[in-house]
């Protein structure tokens, strides 16, 4: 193992390949990544792969407006096919509430230049002829919005970022992390190695990698089950998001239906087991929305864990003004395969040029979980 | 008229062998050959030849009619090739035809040496004229003289030398052999013919036997059946083989019709394959003038055949005046066949020679005393050693003479099985490429922690290139593990050493590869994800299971990895040589086959 380098990623997933391919992109060689198992064996590889501009806070709409434009240029600049598609996302409103809530998110969204709208029940069905829009009310429509391979993307971060001079260390699990002068020595179970900066994209887990260094960090890991169907044969289909019963689902470029939904009632865990109450569940919800694919056969199901924060916006940045070179790329609450480009990129910024240039992430620092000072994220599923 | 001394009638071995002692004794010989090329059936006899290592033994049948020809004296040889002998007339004048000029000539000789080899045999059954039944001897010289492969899926009926060797030089010019039919409870050719065609996986039917060809208007399938100990058919037992081609290798009968027009005697001997010529054991016919060798005297091998011509050619000589010392040199050639037709394998022959010849025969003389060369390799055998598994008396001891450090010794009987002194092989491995029956192989258990060095002797084309996944194969040709391709030792014989690894467990019993999981094969069956695609993918570095199932979706599909899953981890092993057992191969997940969300919303209660 190499005994020193600049940056140390702990974490193998979409937001420490994303930060290491930015890193290395911006001239830093000298960066060694840690993965305890295999390249996305955390939460990216159980993602949906969904990726959407359509949130409720400023700060989320902007990182995933930026993360669209990079993942627009990064099959040509990576040269590594995603399975990118945008086909947009619908997002169906079902009481007057979620009417009024969404009237104004779009308004706020359209601020930021997203190209988006409030359609009717009618228009939503022109867009998914299939939808079953009889309670529908209104609905909100993206058209760049889209699905990508979050397993693919990831390799090809990691791979470019190798070519760009980043070691990643497979199979190496760090155990601890000690304050050396300046520095910190991470200590893992294949050898130690000392390094100037960290980046904490431990996911799930970040909150012991926080703790390694002796800070408590409000996060928590959330189970989300999700199942996918046979392949059929494609049909331009968003992804349709349904806040009201908790569910989210879309075709992905292979053919199958990729779905998930939001259980209230999910205690904090680690745990990624399969529950047949999901499947149960879920049925209702799928033939409910597209009542003609009931006999559509399910292939698999599966669950992730969320890295839910408290504002369910992720945590970027130093970790405390005691150690500004300790970064955290946490917390991203079951969005952070879309907002991976544009964090990545900002993360990079900050160590090599000193703060983030391209997108503003002020408010989406440690600071404000401190102050109690933030705005919450309600479109989450 | 030609005149001459001596008249050979057929250029195979027997009369590229007689031509020899006739024209170093100075006599006037000519050879008429009716094929345009020299060299009887060695012309496409791509095999390594059994027999003693100074009578060529070890060399493909191919060369040795150039070596023959070297020794035969130019200024005493002319040869007609083209020219078929087809009268022997009352006043002794020989007729041949000119197939090229379509001219019909006359040769006086003082005497005649008749090598006309043998004819194959066949069988009849159901439709066997239909076009894509063929002699094995044809489908042979179609093949290794012409370049013409008969047909793609081959059956082939008869499990003698003819049908063993032809079967795998089919396999060798990309054939299929779809099943070898025999109708005997055993092959009647060499073991070590018959392991290697079976370590390629080609099944034989033993007790078995066609009865019917069918197709339109060529061979689209045969049905055969099992027969019992009277040959009866048994109910219930036929089977349908779908196969382009037949190959028939029933067996071979003399060919010396042109000797029974002269009025000499003729017998008919089982054991000999039909009508030969009385003959002496210095291949005299009852003729003074007339001599045989070869097939014509009764069907052998090539190697005795070389030998019978080579008596023929000295008889002629002796009766010409033109042998001082007949005793001496008959007596070489003689020893030499008496000990090619020793063992179980030759004995038939030499029972029939004894008949013809009144010698006493003693059915003593065909039971052998096998001697046991299995031999136990001691635990702590860290030095590559040889395994050498010739089981059977055959004639023959290129091993013995191959090996460098006296390790294999076979003795003057070379009948006698090969047996290894362990303590003096250095596992040095030449032996493997020099041994006719590729029976020989070379064992490393030093190679790496927990893998074994397998080396194979090899000569199937493209050959591997080191590095390369392949699957090992047992004795049957059933696939038992994955295995890599450590080294590849070229040889000038064209019998190749690949030394491939397997897991130990597995030394035992792998002698065979094959290519590895490559091309368009696919894995994945639930998603055609290719051989190709996977080990593209390994060479990218996707070699962690869970990673290369993300990168690919391998496994993902409707049976979820219970088809390939195996396959790929060992294709993952064959590549990196990593032990990858500990490794995640995904975790199934509900449901376990794909249910439709109907299933799931039907009531069922909380």
């Amino acid at each position: 193992m190499k005994a020193a380098a600049d940056v140390g990623i702990i974490g193998g997933g979409i937001i420490g390949s994303a930060i290491g391919y930015y890193l290395t992109k911006m001239g830093l060689k000298d960066i060694v990544l840690f993965e305890k198992d295999y390249l996305t064996s955390g939460c990216t590889g159980r993602c949906g792969g969904g990726i959407r501009q359509q949130w409720s806070t400023s700060d989320n709409v902007k990182l995933a407006k930026r993360s669209v434009e990079l993942f627009e240029k990064y099959e040509d600049e990576l040269d590594f096919d995603f399975e990118y598609i945008q086909q947009g996302y619908l997002i169906l409103a079902f009481t007057d509430d979620e009417v009024r809530d969404f009237k104004k998110n779009v308004a706020m969204q359209k601020k930021h230049g997203l190209k988006v709208d409030l359609i009717s029940p009618r228009q939503a069905k022109k867009i998914v002829p299939f939808l079953n829009t009889n309670d529908v009310l209104a609905a909100t429509y993206c058209p760049t919005d889209g699905l990508a391979n979050p397993f693919l993307t990831t390799f090809g971060y990691a791979e470019r970022a190798s070519e760009g001079g980043m070691t990643i260390l497979r199979k190496t699990r760090v155990n601890s992390i000690e304050r050396k002068g300046g520095s910190y020595r991470i200590r893992t179970d294949k050898g130690d190695c000392t390094v100037k900066y960290i980046v904490n994209a431990a996911g799930p887990w970040a909150q012991e990698a926080a703790k390694m260094i002796g800070y408590d960090i409000p996060v928590e890991p959330e189970r989300h089950q999700i199942l996918v169907t046979e392949p059929l044969e494609r049909m331009v289909c968003p992804m349709v998001v349904d806040f009201y019963h908790g569910f989210y689902g879309s075709q992905e470029k292979r053919g199958g239906f990729v779905m998930g939904e939001s259980d209230p009632s999910e205690p904090v865990s680690y745990k990624t087991s399969s529950h047949w109450k999901f499947v149960e569940s879920i049925s209702k919800k799928f033939t409910y929305l597209f009542p003609r694919f009931s006999n559509v056969k399910i292939l698999r199901q599966w669950a992730g864990s969320y890295c839910v924060s408290p504002d369910a916006q992720p945590i970027l940045g130093p970790i405390s003004a005691d150690d500004p070179n300790y970064f955290l790329a946490v917390g991203y609450s079951g969005h952070g395969f879309m907002l991976a480009p544009a964090t990545g990129e900002a993360i990079a910024e900050w160590i090599v040029k000193g703060k983030p240039l391209t997108t503003d992430i002020s408010h989406l620092t440690m600071e404000r979980i401190e102050k109690g000072d933030y705005s919450q994220e309600y479109n989450v599923v | 008229m030609i005149r001459t001394d001596v008249l050979i009638i057929g250029g195979g071995p027997a009369g590229l062998g007689a031509a020899i002692e006739t024209t170093n004794r100075g006599l006037k010989t000519l050879l008429v050959e009716e094929n345009p090329i020299y060299g009887g059936q060695l012309i496409k006899q791509t095999h390594k030849f059994f027999g003693s290592h100074s009578h060529f033994a070890g060399t493909r049948g191919i060369y040795i009619q150039d070596e023959l020809l070297k020794e035969i004296k130019k200024e005493h040889f002319s040869m007609l090739p083209g020219h078929s002998a087809v009268g022997i007339y009352d006043d002794g004048v020989i007729g041949i035809y000119d197939s090229k000029k379509n001219r019909f000539k006359k040769v006086s000789a003082k005497k005649v040496i008749v090598a006309t080899g043998a004819s194959e045999k066949t069988i009849p059954f159901k439709n066997n004229d239909l076009p894509g039944i063929y002699g094995a001897g044809g489908v042979q010289t179609l093949m290794n003289v012409y370049g013409v492969l008969p047909g793609k899926k081959i059956l082939m009926i008869g499990a003698g030398n003819i049908g063993l060797i032809v079967s795998y030089q089919l396999i060798q010019a990309g054939a299929d052999v779809v099943g070898i039919v025999e109708a005997l409870p055993k092959a009647g050719g060499y073991d070590v013919h018959l392991a290697k065609i079976r370590r390629m996986g080609v099944p034989v039917f033993f007790k078995h036997t066609i009865v019917e060809a069918f197709g339109q208007d060529s061979v689209e399938g045969a049905l055969i059946v099992q027969i019992d100990n009277k040959w009866k058919h048994l109910n219930g037992t036929q089977m349908q083989l779908e196969c382009d081609t037949i190959c028939l290798a029933v067996g071979l009968t003399p060919s010396s019709e042109i000797l029974m027009q002269t009025g000499i005697k003729m017998t008919f001997s089982p054991s000999l394959g039909g009508y030969v010529p009385v003959h002496n054991e210095f291949m005299q016919t009852s003729s003074p003038d007339y001599f045989v060798g070869g097939d014509a005297a009764g069907i052998g091998e090539a190697t005795s055949a070389i030998i019978e011509g080579r008596l023929a050619g000295i008889s002629a000589s002796d009766s010409l005046g033109k042998e001082k010392n007949a005793e001496k040199a008959y007596k070489e050639h003689v020893d030499y066949i008496e000990k090619l037709r020793d063992g179980n394998t030759g004995i038939k022959v030499k029972k029939g020679k004894y008949e013809l010849w009144n010698k006493p025969w003693d059915t003593s003389m065909e039971t052998f005393e096998k001697k046991d060369n299995t031999i136990k390799i001691p635990k702590g055998r860290t030095k590559a050693y040889v395994s050498i598994e010739c089981y059977e008396d055959i004639p023959c001891n290129p091993c013995e003479i191959s090996c460098h450090f006296k390790a294999i010794t076979v003795g003057p009987n070379i009948t006698d099985l090969p047996m290894l002194a362990l303590e003096k092989c250095t596992g040095c491995m030449s032996c493997l490429a020099q041994c006719p029956g590729l029976a020989i192989f070379g064992i490393n258990k030093n190679l790496a922690p927990g893998r074994t060095g397998i080396t194979i002797p090899y000569e199937l084309l493209p050959l591997p290139e080191k590095g390369d996944p392949v699957w090992g194969a047992d004795r049957d040709g059933k696939i038992i593990c994955s295995a890599r391709v450590e080294a590849v030792r070229k040889n000038k014989n064209k019998t190749h050493l690949i030394t491939i690894s397997v897991e130990n467990e597995y030394a035992e019993n792998v002698r065979h590869f094959y290519p590895g999981a490559s091309g368009d094969v696919l894995i994945c069956r639930c998603l055609d994800i290719t051989a190709d695609e996977i080990n593209d993918a390994i060479d990218r570095g996707y070699t962690d299971f869970e990673e290369l199932k993300r990168y690919l979706r391998v496994t993902t599909g409707p049976c979820q990895g219970r088809g390939c899953r195996q396959l790929i981890m060992n294709m993952i092993r064959a590549k990196t040589g990593e032990d990858v057992s500990s490794h995640s191969t995904g975790t199934p997940r509900p449901p376990e086959s794909a249910l439709p969300f109907s299933a799931f919303t039907k009531g069922g209660g909380k």
